[in-house]
């Protein structure tokens, strides 16, 4: 479990993260990226700061839910309408390379290959779907029992 | 229900007539469900009460839907319509049993019956796919029975009744169970929600609405899922509450996913032909959060909303059926709505049902609903329902505008009188409800208070 404290922390380093992204803008895409996790932070900060000065309420408890579902929100938004990602998959690269030769260069790519990972677990043979029932099975077994 | 699937099998009349004497049949057996009084029967092992007679409305309804939609999409042709006929009346008599099981082993060969007749169904779309989803099935199935073969070790009992009395004797005498309890709740839930089709365990899913017909994921989301939430909401809520910290987080997990991912997922892949199967997962996650949270407020707002759901997808399968489209395809369907005024005010009502827009019986749905969880101090799960709302009006606002943009030749032939009648009926069950909620709230209560919290 996070402490309220420890959200700040974080939520510091996420903006500093983001400060050091935006001065240094090598691309237009560099500075959507640190005003990205500027608004990560942001919302960190938001959420720690406010549940600090209410610990324990249930008004803080209110305050982490939303901030943390609406960060979530927001990243996703903010991915899916950034310019530099387009509605893309590397399915034909990755199936024609193997996993350990596979680099990414950006952010961008990287967000590709997550959408190609879930374009192919979707679409697998019914084999690998039943080792993904297995795979969450087990994850979820794991996570009680341990 | 049965031996009237055999009747209109062995008369073999035309096709208008088949779907008249079904028509027929499936009133007939709505309205004597009404008349029906509470009753608990094969040594209490299935329970008609309230929770029955809503799933049962629900799945009678959606039969009568899928004959609609099969009377002019009946599949690639080598069914004949009162052997489509058979097969689903057989399996809504197989679901509507289920429905109100109380049994772990009754669910076991009800929900085997019930996929095996699905499989028949499906072989006549796609045998390769169909001989997959029954090995999958199967799967599930085995983990549900392991799951049944640890809790019987330790409870000994098969029925939810005696289940519940036999825990709680077993906690006063021996104090607080072992390790083996907590395994087998979790592998019974991750089987029901392996089979609701819930995140993240939803990929299974992901093929069934690329087929080139609109009755497969249609039977699957809207008709066998029902018998399946309504023996899961017995077996969690009336059979394992008292140790519900043991799969409760499976739910929350479930629910909050489904709901998230789903809406997020819409927005990623636009172009994609799996709108169907997202817009599915974020209601699947409504239902999942409303049992998660263990209260008559949360399961009736469920409920509710449930009703909400089925009537919208309807609906629009209906409108996707008038244009000729196979699947979700709404910047396709935009872009020829103009042409047809019945299919645009349908979808507009349709869509801002699912959104949960007022005055539709999706808003009421989706505010008791998050609410009611609210109430409960759930936030996570209600915060998800929240965010859920401006990401799926965003979606469709996307599309209304590229759909809009684009300039479609194509014009929808006259709207045949079978599609008419399901999206009349479909419209006048969102908008009814949605001016005038409490025609449902007294179904909705009784099949809530069937559960004893």
């Amino acid at each position: 479990m996070i402490e309220i404290n420890q959200l700040v922390i974080l939520a510091v380093l996420v903006i500093l993260w983001g400060i050091f992204t935006l001065v240094r803008p090598k691309s237009s895409q560099r500075i959507w990226f640190g005003l990205l996790i500027s608004y990560m932070g942001a919302g960190l900060l938001l959420a720690g700061v406010v549940s600090f000065f209410t610990p324990f309420s249930p008004t803080g408890e209110i305050f982490v839910g939303t901030g943390v579902v609406l960060l979530a929100g927001l990243t996703g938004v903010l991915l899916v309408t950034f310019p530099g990602f387009p509605a893309t998959d590397l399915s034909p690269r990755i199936s024609s390379q193997s996993l350990s030769e596979t680099s990414f260069k950006n952010l961008r790519e990287m967000f590709e290959f997550l959408k190609t990972v879930v374009n192919l677990t979707e679409e697998a043979d019914f084999s690998k779907q039943i080792l993904l029932l297995f795979f969450f099975l087990v994850i979820i077994l794991s996570f009680k029992l341990t | 229900m049965f031996l009237g699937g055999i009747a209109v099998f062995l008369l073999s009349l035309t096709k208008t007539r088949t779907l008249a004497l079904s028509t027929g049949i499936l009133w007939l057996i709505t309205a004597s469900l009404f008349g029906i009084s509470p009753a608990e029967l094969f040594g209490k092992n299935y329970a008609w009460d309230g929770l029955s007679q809503y799933f049962s409305i629900l799945i009678l309804a959606a039969t009568f839907f899928a004959t609609l939609l099969g009377y002019l999409h009946p599949g690639p042709g080598r069914i004949s319509y009162p052997k489509f006929v058979l097969l689903l009346f057989s399996l809504a008599s197989v679901l509507i049993f289920l429905a109100g099981s109380q049994n772990l082993l009754y669910f076991l060969i009800l929900g085997s019956i019930a996929q095996f007749m699905f499989y028949l169904l499906l072989r006549e779309f796609d045998s390769q796919q169909a001989w997959h989803y029954l090995i999958l099935d199967l799967v599930s199935s085995l983990v549900f029975l392991s799951g049944v073969g640890l809790l019987y070790a330790v409870s000994g009992a098969l029925n939810l009744i005696d289940l519940k009395t036999n825990l709680v004797i077993d906690f006063f005498r021996f104090g607080l169970p072992g390790k083996i309890l907590p395994v087998s709740l979790i592998l019974i839930t991750v089987a029901l929600v392996y089979k609701l089709g819930s995140f993240p365990f939803y990929f299974w899913l992901g093929k069934f609405p690329k087929h080139q017909n609109l009755l497969p994921y249609s039977l699957f989301s809207l008709l066998i899922r029902l018998g399946f939430l309504a023996f899961a909401i017995r077996f969690w809520l009336r059979g394992v509450l008292i140790y519900g910290e043991d799969w409760q987080f499976i739910l929350f997990i479930g629910g909050i996913g489904s709901i998230l991912w789903g809406s997020l997922a819409l927005i990623i892949w636009p172009q994609k032909n799996r709108s169907w199967l997202y817009l599915d997962l974020v209601q699947v996650g409504f239902l999942i959060c409303a049992i998660s949270a263990p209260t008559l407020t949360s399961l009736s707002s469920g409920l509710f909303f449930l009703w909400s759901y089925f009537f919208s997808f309807w609906g629009l399968i209906f409108v996707f059926a008038l244009f000729n489209k196979q699947s979700f395809d709404f910047v396709s369907l935009f872009s020829q709505i103009k042409s047809s005024k019945v299919a645009l005010i349908s979808s507009i009502l349709f869509i801002c049902s699912i959104v949960g827009l007022p005055f539709t019986a999706g808003f009421w749905g989706k505010y008791s609903l998050i609410c009611g969880l609210f109430k409960e101090k759930m936030w996570g799960l209600a915060g998800a329902g929240l965010v859920s709302v401006p990401l799926l009006l965003f979606y469709f606002v996307v599309n209304l505008r590229k759909g809009l943009a684009l300039k479609s030749a194509d014009l929808p032939n006259r709207a045949p009188l079978v599609l008419r009648i399901g999206l009349l009926l479909c419209a006048a069950a969102i908008l009814s409800v949605g001016f005038f909620p409490e025609i449902i709230l007294q179904l909705v209560l009784e099949a809530a208070a069937s559960i004893p919290f």
